[in-house]
């Protein structure tokens, strides 16, 4: 009798996934990032630079990431692209300089960030973002997913697709902060988009969770002093590179 | 003695390009179009041109000429008059044919009518300064050339990555016809400085030239792997030409109708090249290595339709290539390549036509000729860190010539000159060059600062009468440099630095052309409230007495422009520009080469001050583009 019970009580609780490693997929429109540089002043030159990327190269830059997950901890690195240097590699819009360390019991996190030829460790609490949790839904990795907008950086337009089938309100990137994972995540006017392509729900290994030990120690509002400084005189296209710099 | 610089041979026909000597007085204008259609499957761009330039000035040369037996200093003065009329109408039209292969059409068609008028008045006299000769002379000449090309381009990519071919066939057809005069008193002085013998030229010349060159080549990628690649090449090139050149003496006053044989010649030329081409090529990460070879086979025949005397010569050319590139970042990066390449002797060289424009210089020719060798080595490290800003670049080349052509000339003792060219088999000579930089932004202000420093040397050989003279020189620069750029507010450039130039010939060890120089320049740009921009820039050149030039040089040039902006885009300027405020700029020249040493005097533009609007109405056509 109580062995049946028990049996029928295992079957009523649904899994969650508290630990396991995610592969999210970055892809970046470059046609229309590269679009962006172009203006009056050097249109000449850069259109046709623009034609023969075209020509040659396709619209989305793929690029692949990981994020491992345990006791409400999240470690986010890249995945080394094979793929060769080309003209516009410097677009920070497209890359990826950053491993993200995320502590959400503590809400703060680590991030090793590469800046050129300079590698930083910004040590700050993690971004406060005011999440809009709406009612639609689709399908990503297999899960469920619930969409959420928001805003961040004063401009930049968010949307956020999480699940609650992973309790963990963690994220790719610098995105945190929702009921549940998010495996898929959005910028529309920055033309950067991630999806999750698989979930692995494993235990995880404590050297997995080992952040990179090179860098330089900097607050967040020490690295966007720096880079402000860095870039006040370099034209319209900084604004783009300095909000790649800070997500 | 050699016609100044940047001159051509009068009988030609002037080029009609301006190369910074004389006034130049130019009219254009054309009409372009393009447009994409079918969606975005085709396009054609087509343009016409119509124009005239006109440059007249005049130029001085010294000279020295380095003789075994002594030196022979030349003092010529040359006034000239040349106009060109062209209009040029080409069209490029693209289709994609499907989503793997491409096919470009290019043709072109120019129409153009020049006219040359050059005088010359040319002393020479000898190293203790009495006369040797000297030559007054007027060429002009009148020429119209018709010129057509054609291409078509054919690319295709195949099912698998990487494998693509592609197929170029052009044809050029080049039609010249110029009729002028060459009028020429010269007078030969013995060693007592008297008359010794004269000689006049009156004459009508006359050439007619047609080229048709048709070429076809293949070229095919495959990819071996996702980082390298194999490229294969062949091509073929046809080369038919003719050449049909008459000079007549006067029967009587105007009358050209003597033919004069010896001036005189017609040939056919033909020339047919095939050259197969292999490459690798790896890209990996960091690295990337290409090298491969092109091989050359040219057959080359030259009928005189006089005589029925065909001169036919075979060459091989080789051209091996070697790069080697780490790149770890966008901004750091090293380079290193070597090149080989063959230079193969001129028609001229080999064979002459017959040109007399210059009494005192003849060319003879040598059917022995070989095609020389140069080998070209280049090193290259860049690294620039965009938050410190500091920057570093070095740059070095080195070249040497294998069985180089070199002239000889062999000058008599009443100053006339006939030019040979031989191979030098036992001499290589070289030039090298090398360029560093270093430089970087102090603290956190926007200031840059660099240190620079340059050498660069030329070992060239040449016989002067049969004796082998060897000429040397190496310069050395160095200098400081500053600058600034603060958006919309201004900016700065400032460079200084001296100069040491040593060099001399083996042939005369007593005199070389060793002298010191300096140059300082600058550049400002102030924006100034009320939409108003003042920029200046200055050059400041000098350059000490040497031996063989007595006299120091200097020459301070500043422009100045003040410009006000209108409309919301600025789009709309007036500008008050001034152009070498100080009236410096006389055209001025020194060189050293082979075995004489020059300085030149020219016309060139001076001072003058321009009041212009530009206005840019809509950049590149089509709707405005969105922020």
């Amino acid at each position: 009798m109580l062995l049946l019970s028990g049996n029928m009580l295992f079957a009523q609780n649904e899994h969650f996934t508290t630990h396991g490693t995610i592969e999210f997929e970055k892809s970046a429109n470059m046609f229309a990032l590269i679009k962006k540089l172009i203006n009056p002043d050097n249109e000449a030159f850069f259109t046709p630079i623009l034609e023969s990327y075209k020509n040659t190269q396709s619209q989305f830059t793929k690029v692949k990431s990981t994020l491992t997950f345990t006791d409400n901890k999240t470690m986010y690195a890249p995945i080394e692209s094979e793929s060769a240097n080309t003209i516009f590699s410097d677009l920070a819009m497209s890359g990826q300089p950053n491993v993200i360390y995320t502590d959400l019991d503590t809400k703060t996190s680590v991030t090793q960030k590469k800046v050129y030829e300079e590698v930083f460790m910004v040590k700050d609490s993690v971004r406060k973002i005011t999440w809009k949790i709406t009612d639609e839904t689709r399908e990503i990795a297999g899960y469920q997913c619930r969409r959420a907008n928001a805003l961040v950086l004063d401009s930049v337009y968010v949307v956020a697709f999480y699940t609650e089938k992973i309790p963990v309100s963690g994220g790719p990137e610098s995105f945190s902060g929702l009921p549940g994972m998010i495996l898929g995540l959005a910028l529309p006017h920055e033309n950067i988009s991630w999806f999750a392509t698989k979930v692995t729900d494993a235990p995880v290994e404590p050297k997995a969770m080992v952040m990179p030990k090179k860098g330089k120690v900097v607050t967040n509002k020490e690295l966007v002093a720096t880079l402000k400084q860095l870039m006040k005189n370099w034209g319209p296209w900084a604004q783009t590179q300095m909000k790649a710099l800070t997500l | 003695m050699f016609t100044g610089s940047g001159g051509e041979d009068a009988i030609e026909g002037w080029s009609g390009q301006y190369n910074g000597q004389g006034i130049p007085l130019a009219r254009t204008g054309g009409v372009h179009y393009d447009s994409k259609f079918n969606k975005d499957k085709e396009s054609i761009n087509a343009n016409y041109k119509i124009g005239s330039l006109e440059v007249n000035g005049t130029n001085n040369t010294l000279s020295q000429n380095n003789l075994p037996t002594g030196t022979i200093n030349t003092d010529a003065d040359q006034k000239y008059d040349n106009y060109i009329f062209r209009q040029k109408l080409d069209a490029t039209y693209q289709v994609k044919l499907d989503t793997t292969s491409n096919l470009k059409i290019m043709t072109d068609g120019t129409l153009k009518n020049s006219k040359a008028n050059n005088s010359n008045v040319t002393k020479n006299t000898r190293g203790d300064g009495s006369a040797l000769n000297d030559n007054t002379s007027n060429t002009t000449n009148n020429s119209n050339n018709q010129i057509f090309n054609a291409s078509a381009f054919y690319t295709k990519k195949f099912k698998k990555k990487g494998r693509t071919i592609s197929v170029l066939v052009s044809e050029s057809y080049n039609e010249g016809d110029s009729k002028g005069f060459l009028k020429s008193d010269a007078n030969f002085y013995d060693e007592k400085a008297k008359l010794d013998s004269t000689q006049h030229i009156d004459q009508y010349k006359t050439n007619k030239t047609k080229s048709n060159i048709i070429t076809s080549n293949i070229t095919y990628t495959e990819p071996l792997s996702k980082a390298s690649s194999l490229i294969f090449n062949y091509s073929i090139g046809v080369d038919n030409g003719t050449s049909d050149r008459k000079s007549f003496n006067p029967s009587s006053p105007g009358n050209y109708n003597v033919l004069v044989d010896s001036l005189s010649n017609n040939f056919k030329l033909n020339q047919l090249s095939n050259q197969v081409g292999a490459f690798y090529n790896f890209k990996k990460k960091k690295i990337t290595v290409n090298f491969g070879t092109k091989v050359t086979a040219v057959n080359f025949n030259q009928v005189d339709e006089a005589s029925n005397y065909e001169f036919k010569r075979n060459f091989v050319n080789w051209n091996p290539e070697v790069r080697f590139q780490y790149r770890p970042s966008q901004q750091k990066y090293f380079s290193v390549s070597y090149r080989g390449s063959p230079t193969q002797p001129t028609i001229d060289q080999i064979q002459p036509v017959a040109v007399n424009n210059n009494p005192l210089l003849i060319v003879v020719g040598n059917q022995a000729l070989k095609p020389s060798f140069q080998n070209s080595f280049n090193i290259n490290y860049n690294s620039y860190k965009v938050l410190s800003g500091m920057s570093f670049f070095v740059y070095g080349n080195y070249s040497f010539t294998s069985n180089p052509i070199v002239s000889n000339q062999v000058t008599n003792s009443a100053g006339k000159s006939t030019i040979q060219y031989i191979n030098l088999a036992t001499k290589d000579p070289s030039n090298f060059y090398l360029d560093a930089n270093v430089g970087r932004k102090i603290g956190n202000t926007d200031l840059n600062i660099g240190l620079s420093g340059n050498v660069s040397g030329n070992n060239s050989y040449n016989l002067s009468n049969s004796a082998l003279n060897f000429t040397k020189s190496i310069t050395y620069t160095g200098g400081i440099q500053a600058n600034e750029y603060i958006q919309k507010k201004f900016d700065f450039y400032a460079f200084f630095g001296p100069s040491y130039t040593l060099s001399g010939s083996s042939l005369q060890p007593n005199i070389n052309s060793n002298g010191r120089g300096f140059n300082a320049r600058g550049a400002f740009t102030v924006y100034l409230p009320g939409k108003f921009q003042l920029a200046s820039d200055a050059d400041y050149l000098y350059k000490a007495k040497t031996q063989t030039f007595d006299s120091d040089f200097h020459r301070t040039l500043v422009n100045a422009s003040l410009s006000k902006t209108f409309l919301k885009e600025d789009n709309l300027k007036f500008t008050l520009a001034a152009n070498d405020l100080l009236d410096q700029n006389k055209g001025f020249d020194r060189t050293v080469n082979a075995n004489f040493i020059q300085q030149n005097t020219y016309t060139t533009i001076r001072r003058y001050f321009m009041f212009s609007v530009t206005w840019d109405f809509n950049s590149m056509g089509g709707p405005a583009v969105k922020k």
